[in-house]
């Protein structure tokens, strides 16, 4: 039961960051399209620099969790390299208990907060002719909050499957 | 003496707290984030500290991840990563030691120029040397070059991108300083301070950086002529130079990184638009040179999008982190002890410098920027200090920390990958000279400012 809701969770995590992943193509081709639209034919869309702005956002913000699951977030190996495995973990769970769960629920309620704000005020761009719907970027750092806190379970639950 | 209930004993519990967890070995990011948020906490518990400051996190970050600037590092990002899993950097590194393999110490110099090159477009100093100590260390053990030579380079030129334009570090840095010059104006009342840019620290940097790849090949040039022996040249057969495949494989990516830079500097574009072209011209390159294809490039994507969370996840919990050292008034108690100190203006930036060096055995450059330079900037530019100078002089003393034994980072990246025959004490040994150049010409920069600030001013 608990290995089949890591399993799960696993999933979630790697496809979102699969997904991700390509937003920097589409990055890099819209951000090039509006070089070329502004330098070759002097024209600018707001719009379009407000969606690869989105674009860049939601990139980062997904990738948060899938990072700290593909354990590539940079440690001060110092000590750490030396430690047996066992070691190691219970370093892992620690951190994941006292600095991640907080971190990653006050993410979520405030970013829950934040996010509808910007719903019920209908919250468009700052400048004319840019994105409206503001909340949709602003429901992704909720989001993110949420896909830490399932990366976070997913490696307490994968502790406690291996050492219970 | 000493209360413990005072916003002077969080603000230290904070550092020490954030210093112990560090050491233990959890990811930095989340280690920031949580410090913070633990002694908010019990800063709360006793009335020292608003809980609801920590309401503006979403905040914190929407600015962050919306920053129009920022935007430039992940492209940046990509385009060294591609250019690197495309196997381009590889054939850079082979051609150039082709071309100049006959002459005296020429790999050397090969592995300066694509060592910076590389370095200059990730800006990441792990990757550059591990790249570099992979490829071209046995081959130059086999040649019979000198060991210590061998690996003192690979980490110097290594390190070295950090400073030259277009680094992202860079792009990060001129975005913190703008944040701290801005206070300090209004510390100091002047509403309408010189904003810092990208540009501006990218053209700040030029003549530091070519001063220091200059210094450097003297160096090799000076013992090459003493010790020949330790500087073999490739006894190449003719044949197998084709001067045509080499340029071929030289001209683009050089041409890439330079079209990248000059329209930056120029004005042409922004660095987000120039760092989307360049990402944009490494995949044309690599298509163009039949390197490609969907698995290298879906890799590519997942490794720049590792790299880039990773960045960006620290510096949403370095933003975290100064959030709740200035709920507790730290900065002010920074600033206060910083301009305390006899003969403050010289003092406090040696003070710092020393701090800062010494903190890059332990942090990354990311870590140490986000959190001291919001810290210590403001109080240091409104002494008087430019931001642009100041900025500079902080890349190259971290980097200059990177190199410096026993914990510079660059050191156990390549110890990581060094063949056994190099001994840790050839690596230690080999960075010494290239250390001694780096102080050097941080004593001249601070003697003659205006190498930094000139073409600056004439942009």
């Amino acid at each position: 039961m608990l290995k089949k809701l890591a399993n799960f969770l696993n999933f979630i995590i790697k496809k979102s960051g699969n997904f991700s992943s390509i937003l920097i193509l589409i990055l890099i081709i819209l951000v090039s399209v509006s070089v070329i639209l502004r330098y070759a034919f002097s024209i600018g869309f707001i719009w379009l620099q407000d969606l690869y702005i989105w674009i860049h956002a939601i990139f980062i913000l997904l990738g948060l969790s899938y990072t700290l699951s593909s354990n590539e977030h940079v440690r001060i190996d110092l000590i750490y390299r030396f430690l047996i495995e066992q070691k190691k973990k219970k370093i892992n769970l620690l951190g994941a208990i006292l600095f991640g769960l907080p971190f990653s629920l006050i993410l979520i309620f405030n970013g829950y907060d934040y996010f509808y704000r910007s719903l019920l005020l209908n919250e468009s761009s700052k400048e004319t002719g840019g994105l409206p719907f503001i909340f949709i970027l602003k429901f992704f750092i909720f989001f993110a909050g949420i896909l830490i806190l399932l990366e976070l379970l997913k490696q307490i639950l994968n502790f406690f499957k291996n050492n219970v | 003496m000493f209360d413990i209930f005072s916003h002077e004993f969080f603000s230290l519990l904070l550092f020490l707290l954030l210093a112990i967890f560090l050491i233990a070995g959890y990811p930095v990011a989340l280690t920031l984030a949580g410090t913070a948020i633990l002694v908010a906490f019990l800063g709360y518990l006793v009335d020292l500290f608003p809980l609801v400051l920590l309401n503006v996190l979403p905040n914190r970050i929407f600015g962050i991840i919306t920053n129009e600037t920022l935007i430039a590092v992940p492209l940046f990002i990509f385009m060294g990563v591609m250019l690197e899993k495309s196997g381009i950097a590889n054939m850079l590194l082979e051609s150039m030691a082709k071309l100049w393999g006959n002459i005296r110490g020429g790999l050397v110099y090969s592995i300066l120029i694509v060592g910076v090159l590389m370095a200059a477009s990730t800006g990441i100093v792990g990757a550059t040397v591990v790249t570099m100590g992979i490829l071209s260390l046995p081959l130059m053990i086999e040649l019979n070059y000198n060991k210590k030579i061998s690996a003192g380079i690979i980490c110097a030129s290594g390190t070295l991108g950090q400073i030259i334009p277009p680094s992202i570090v860079l792009v990060l840095l001129a975005d913190i300083f703008q944040g701290a010059n801005e206070e300090a104006a209004q510390i100091s009342g002047n509403l309408a301070p010189n904003p810092v840019s990208s540009v501006d620290l990218f053209a700040g940097a030029i003549f530091p950086g070519l001063i220091l790849v200059i210094f450097y090949a003297l160096w090799i040039m000076i013992c090459s002529f003493y010790k020949p022996k330790n500087f073999p040249a490739i006894k190449l057969n003719k044949k197998a130079i084709n001067f045509k495949e080499v340029v071929s494989v030289i001209f683009p990516p050089i041409f890439l990184i330079f079209l990248v830079l000059g329209s930056i500097l120029f004005g042409i574009a922004t660095p987000t638009e120039s760092a989307s072209l360049g990402a944009l011209g490494a995949i044309i390159i690599s298509i163009v040179k039949k390197k490609v294809n969907f698995k290298i490039l879906s890799s590519v994507c997942i490794e720049s999008l590792k790299i880039n969370s990773m960045v960006f996840f620290i510096l949403i919990g370095a933003s975290l982190f100064s959030l709740v050292f200035r709920g507790f008034g730290g900065d002010l108690i920074v600033e206060n002890f910083l301009t305390d100190i006899p003969g403050a203006k010289v003092n406090s930036l040696i003070l710092v410098m020393i701090t800062i060096f010494l903190l890059g055995f332990f942090l990354d450059f990311f870590q140490i920027v986000f959190v001291i330079v919001p810290i210590v900037g403001p109080s240091l530019i409104s002494m008087g200090y430019d931001p642009i100078w100041l900025a500079l002089m902080f890349a190259i003393n971290l980097q200059t920390s990177f190199l410096t034994p026993p914990f510079g980072f660059a050191l156990f990246y390549l110890r990581g990958v060094a063949p056994k025959k190099i001994k840790t004490g050839d690596i230690y040994l080999g960075v010494i000279p290239f250390i001694i150049l780096q102080v050097v010409l941080l004593v001249i920069l601070y003697q003659y400012p205006e190498i930094i600030l000139w073409l600056p001013s004439k942009l």
